[in-house]
């Protein structure tokens, strides 16, 4: 019996109904031949599923989050509406990242980080003698005071998303000049698990919506559920990010 | 409430509008226009169907249109370096990963829809073919055509040292 490469496939979609499923099953069984095209639509399926599996699990961006959607009815007033937002107040999108493969470790053994490249070399972090970074300074306040959802002029901060974390306390995503990491509440302290330095390229602007893969990896190595929308992230602000 | 069902089904409709769009950008604001429309016209949504199906639809519709528009504005567009998404990462999985998005950017629009309904999303056959409005045996020929040319292409990336 010879089986049509639709009805092989619609069998290793699990499409087929009985009996004919049975007589497929018995023939795939019975004949390498067939077996292998079988195998092979599955682990396509398999490939291309795992390709895109890794969206699933993003921070929705802001502008998606139900609150926000606003009266925009076409995909190019969309990108516009876009646009503008990051050419009028970047401090509510991700700065330019960019250049990915340009990330390093700020390096930091003991003693101050001395952040800020091109802010005049503020103190933002400073890290104890087990290498333990802590936000200080304007990068604390920032962490503790600035909503993602509003824009901070002046500020030389820039929260991402915000966030409740597995272990049960509040996580926020931020960048400072060219760097950017992820901050966790711990008591009254904001203790830095990642920080990276990316080089900025020049005009690429399609990147900017996204952070460093490592800070997209803490994100995701530490979110509980959705990230918090304005109204959640002022209430864990009022409740001094204490949940 | 229609709202948050269509929240609720946020992350699968990205993660589609991405398998037709590879840009981030591009698939967001699909999603975004997608959001709009379907709470505009949430009088033409029929209860007891599919929500999903009807988004999907709303999404390809909407994609299609941006597409021709596009080409009648003669921009091009390519896919999204890759470094955007993977940084450092070259692991065997991770290059796995880049060759399947690689090769469906090859893809004529209407394989890469239908594999980002059946084999990314894993709707049933019925489902996509209501989404795309064909028959089913149209449906089950359009996929069997572009599985073959998706395997063509990851052969042909395999096949180059």
């Amino acid at each position: 019996m010879t089986y049509s490469d639709e009805i092989l496939m619609a069998f290793a979609d699990g499409e087929l109904s009985e009996p004919q499923r049975s007589e497929v099953d018995a023939a795939v069984r019975a004949d390498p031949a067939l077996a292998s095209i079988v195998d092979g639509h599955r682990a396509l399926r398999r490939d291309v599923s795992a390709a895109f599996a890794g969206v699933l699990d993003e921070p929705l961006p802001a502008r998606l989050r139900p609150a926000s959607t606003g009266k925009v009815l076409s995909f190019e007033a969309a990108r516009n509406a876009r646009a503008r937002i990051q050419a009028a107040a970047p401090k509510r999108s991700w700065p330019t990242w960019a250049a990915l493969a340009a990330t390093l470790v700020v390096g930091v053994l003991a003693g101050t980080v001395w952040l800020g490249g091109g802010q005049g070399g503020d103190d933002f972090v400073s890290a104890d003698g087990g290498g333990r970074l802590t936000a200080r300074g304007e990068l604390a306040g920032a962490l503790t005071r600035q909503l993602a959802s509003e824009a901070a002029p002046g500020s030389a901060v820039r929260i991402g998303v915000s966030f409740a974390a597995r272990d049960g306390g509040y996580c926020r995503s931020f960048s400072v000049g060219a760097r950017a990491g992820l901050a966790c509440r711990d008591g009254d302290a904001w203790r830095i698990p990642v920080l990276k330095e990316s080089a900025p390229a020049a005009g690429d602007y399609r990147q900017a919506a996204s952070a460093p893969q490592a800070v997209l990896e803490a994100i995701d190595a530490r979110i509980a559920g959705p990230a918090l929308d304005a109204a959640a992230e002022r209430a864990a602000r009022e409740r001094g990010w204490k949940r | 409430m229609l709202a948050d069902e269509l929240a609720a089904l946020l992350p699968r409709m990205r993660r589609f509008a991405r398998s037709i769009t590879f840009h981030r950008e591009d698939a967001d604001d699909l999603v975004q226009v997608a959001m709009e429309r379907a709470l505009g016209r949430s009088e033409q949504y029929a209860e007891g169907t599919r929500l999903d199906s009807w988004l999907f639809r709303i999404i390809k519709n909407a994609w299609i249109d941006e597409v021709r528009g596009r080409i009648r504005r003669d921009r091009i567009f390519a896919p999204e370096e890759e470094g955007a998404h993977v940084g450092i990462d070259s692991s065997a999985a991770q290059q796995q990963r880049m060759a399947v998005q690689q090769a469906m950017s090859l893809l004529s629009e209407e394989h890469r829809i239908v594999i980002g309904l059946v084999l990314v999303d894993g709707l049933p056959y019925k489902e996509a073919a209501a989404v795309l409005d064909i028959p089913m045996g149209t449906l089950t020929s359009r996929l069997a055509r572009a599985r073959d040319a998706l395997q063509k292409l990851l052969s042909d990336e395999r096949a180059v040292p």
